[in-house]
């Protein structure tokens, strides 16, 4: 049976376009340069001529990119000069996610992503740009299709447990706990130090003579205006943050059906991701420190696939941000294995916080000293300033030593699953892992731990592509022994 | 399979490694003294040449016998465990179930004592047995296929 050979929506010629004047915009900011510099008079013909050259090229490629969808795999030709053609199995499809961009839906059009396994493979994903919606669904039910005609061992043994879950689970942000979502977000912090740099950037930018004389007015109102600077950058920063991250979640959704999981959320970018549950390496409840004291968690899920939230890697959120009493039982309803409940009184925990808090104050000193050392030679009416930030910074480095070692433990729930805890930069990472995604434990240990009877454990999880190493430090032996134990394969009774 | 040191061959390889590595700096060294008489570059860095390899070479030569004796690997019928170094230990366990491929290298000095180096790969990493004989790597892989057979470590 040959299947419909077919074109994309001719509202891709401008994506095209875009894409071609984003690769070429160096060259022709050049070409330009170089005209105007000479033959000024060519300029505009030239960039017309341009543009127009780039709107036929986008043209072309548009009536070359054609696909159709067979009943065994896809098919993609594409190229301008180079024809290519691309058949993508069904089976090998690991994830489909569809982006509709806010301009693309009065069409009824939306991106498709199609990312396959392969890890050599450098271009793991095919794009389908401005497709009709139905084509997802489409490519959905041909996988369903091959996928039980092949029906793996693996997944006949769950069977039993899906056809429990007929009914679709949902869950739906609602607004207020995206709004405390967005003003939990530390992400706030990047964007003020963007702002600061942009600031001094600026301060470069205006002439000397100008910002000599604003520097002497400055003397004058410096502390009312250095703080109305400063608090106007903070808002600025944080308003954002806010509005990216209410944007970005707006109106999420996670619904859980026939072994999978698919998230929407976004704006501006309706974004669909499916994930079938045996990818998921792991789940990762994680908070930081604002949240922690608000009793918010965030619910990823750590998968091996290339589909997730651009920012964080390969996590996908599961859930945005749910009460942390409810967090567990909420998730476990997407996600069969984890436990209802656990109690919090059996997790395990480094017993030497001293040498996380040891750790931490000196890797601030190194970062301290050398400015100081500096300062102190060079510039010594800096030093004054430098040291007093400098103290302040050793302090830091003591809380977050200490913040991160009352965080770091461990709790075995059962033969098949363990939960980590480890604290990193003012955010606590509780992962729970079943025995046979991890793919391979580490003890380290110095010989100078070794009468202290202490190891650092590491646990090896795919992510993505890559590994994931969760390390717990400065564990006692008698627990990494203990997790040992738990994790090293029974030995098989043939 | 009881816990076992790599082959004893593999200091061979090592120290003769560590000869060429050697033979190298004292080329690069004659190169520093070469461009010392053609274009006057400073006496100093022909010293720091000479002081960094002889300090390089000692502690090639020396750590040889420790790096052997704190090496092991152990290859049960459900578990590949590796052992190695001392001041800074590291003990890595892989299930044999989650061993995705056995890959084989021998350079031509391995080659040449008849030895290979065994990456084990799982999803996420790679683990290595510096020297490993063949029959080493056969009974991996013969592992690993036996238990492919076998119905899977039942998780």
């Amino acid at each position: 049976m040959t299947s419909k050979v077919r074109h994309l929506s001719p509202i891709s010629i401008f994506i095209f376009w875009g894409q071609l004047i984003y690769n070429w915009w160096i060259f022709i900011l050049m070409g330009w340069g170089w005209l105007a510099g000479s033959v000024g008079q060519f300029k505009w013909l030239f960039l017309g001529l341009i543009i127009l050259l780039l709107i036929i090229f986008a043209v072309i490629r548009y009536l070359r990119f054609t696909f159709s969808l067979g009943e065994q795999l896809i098919t993609i030709n594409s190229g301008i000069f180079l024809k290519q053609t691309r058949h993508i199995p069904y089976s090998n499809i690991q994830t489909v996610q569809e982006e509709q961009w806010i301009f693309l839906k009065p069409f009824g059009l939306e991106n498709i992503t199609i990312e396959t396994a392969g890890k050599e493979e450098k271009h793991g994903e095919a794009r389908l740009l401005t497709v009709s919606k139905s084509v997802a669904a489409e490519i959905e039910a041909y996988r369903k299709k091959s996928a039980q005609s092949q029906s793996d061992q693996l997944v006949s043994k769950v069977t039993s447990s899906a056809t429990t879950v007929d009914s679709p689970t949902t869950y739906t942000i609602n607004g207020s706990d995206l709004n405390r979502y967005a003003l939990t977000s530390l992400s706030f912090l990047p964007i003020i130090l963007g702002l600061l740099w942009l600031v001094n950037k600026i301060q470069e930018l205006v002439p000397k003579s100008f910002l000599n004389s604003f520097n002497a007015q400055l003397v004058h109102l410096s502390l009312v205006i250095i703080i109305f600077i400063v608090f106007l950058i903070i808002t600025i920063g944080f308003l954002i943050s806010y509005l990216n991250v209410i944007q970005k979640y707006y109106r999420f959704t996670l619904t859980s059906a026939k072994q999978s999981l698919t998230t929407v959320r976004g704006f501006f970018q309706r974004k669909t991701v499916g994930i079938r549950l045996s990818k998921i390496q792991a789940i990762d409840f994680k908070q930081n420190v604002i949240r922690q004291l608000a009793h918010l968690s965030t619910v990823q899920s750590l998968i091996a696939s290339n589909a997730s939230d651009d920012e964080n890697g390969h996590n996908l959120v599961i859930i945005p941000v749910i009460k942390e009493t409810e967090a567990l039982a909420r998730s476990q309803r997407f996600v069969e294995w984890l436990p209802q409940q656990i109690n919090e009184n059996r997790f395990k925990f480094s017993p030497r916080a001293w040498f996380f808090i040891r750790n931490s104050v000196l890797i601030y000193l190194t970062i301290v000293a050398f400015p100081l050392v500096l300062a102190y030679f060079f510039w010594s009416v800096a030093f004054l300033y430098v040291l007093p930030f400098g103290i302040f910074l050793l302090f830091v480095g003591y809380f977050q030593g200490r913040y991160v070692a009352k965080n770091t433990g461990f709790q075995v729930v059962s033969k098949n699953l363990i939960v980590t805890q480890t604290g990193y930069l003012w955010t606590r990472r509780r992962s729970f892992i079943q025995r046979d995604k991890i793919q391979s434990i580490r003890l380290k240990q110095s010989i100078w731990m070794e009468p202290k009877k202490l190891t650092h454990i590491e646990f090896n999880l795919r992510k993505g592509n890559d590994n994931d190493a969760i390390q717990l430090r400065y564990l006692s032996v008698t627990d990494a022994e203990t997790i040992l134990k738990w994790y090293q394969p029974q030995v098989l009774s043939n | 399979m009881k816990e076992q040191p790599l082959p004893s061959k593999i200091k061979s390889v090592w120290r003769l490694t560590a000869f060429l590595t050697t033979a190298v700096e004292i080329i690069i060294i004659l190169g520093l003294v070469a461009a010392h008489q053609l274009w006057r570059w400073p006496l100093w860095l022909i010293w720091l040449g000479i002081i960094l390899s002889i300090i390089g070479t000692a502690i090639d030569f020396t750590l040889i016998p420790y790096r052997y004796a704190f090496s092991h690997y152990q290859i049960t019928s459900t578990a590949v465990y590796l052992k190695s170094g001392y001041i800074f230990r590291k003990e890595e366990s892989i299930p044999i179930t989650r061993i995705q491929n056995v890959t084989l290298e021998a350079g031509p000095l391995l080659q040449h004592w008849n030895l290979q180096k065994v990456n084990v790969e799982t999803a996420s990493t790679t683990h290595t047995i510096a020297g490993g004989t063949p029959e080493t790597a056969e009974q991996l892989q013969n592992q690993i296929l036996h238990l492919a057979k076998e119905a899977r470590d039942d998780l």
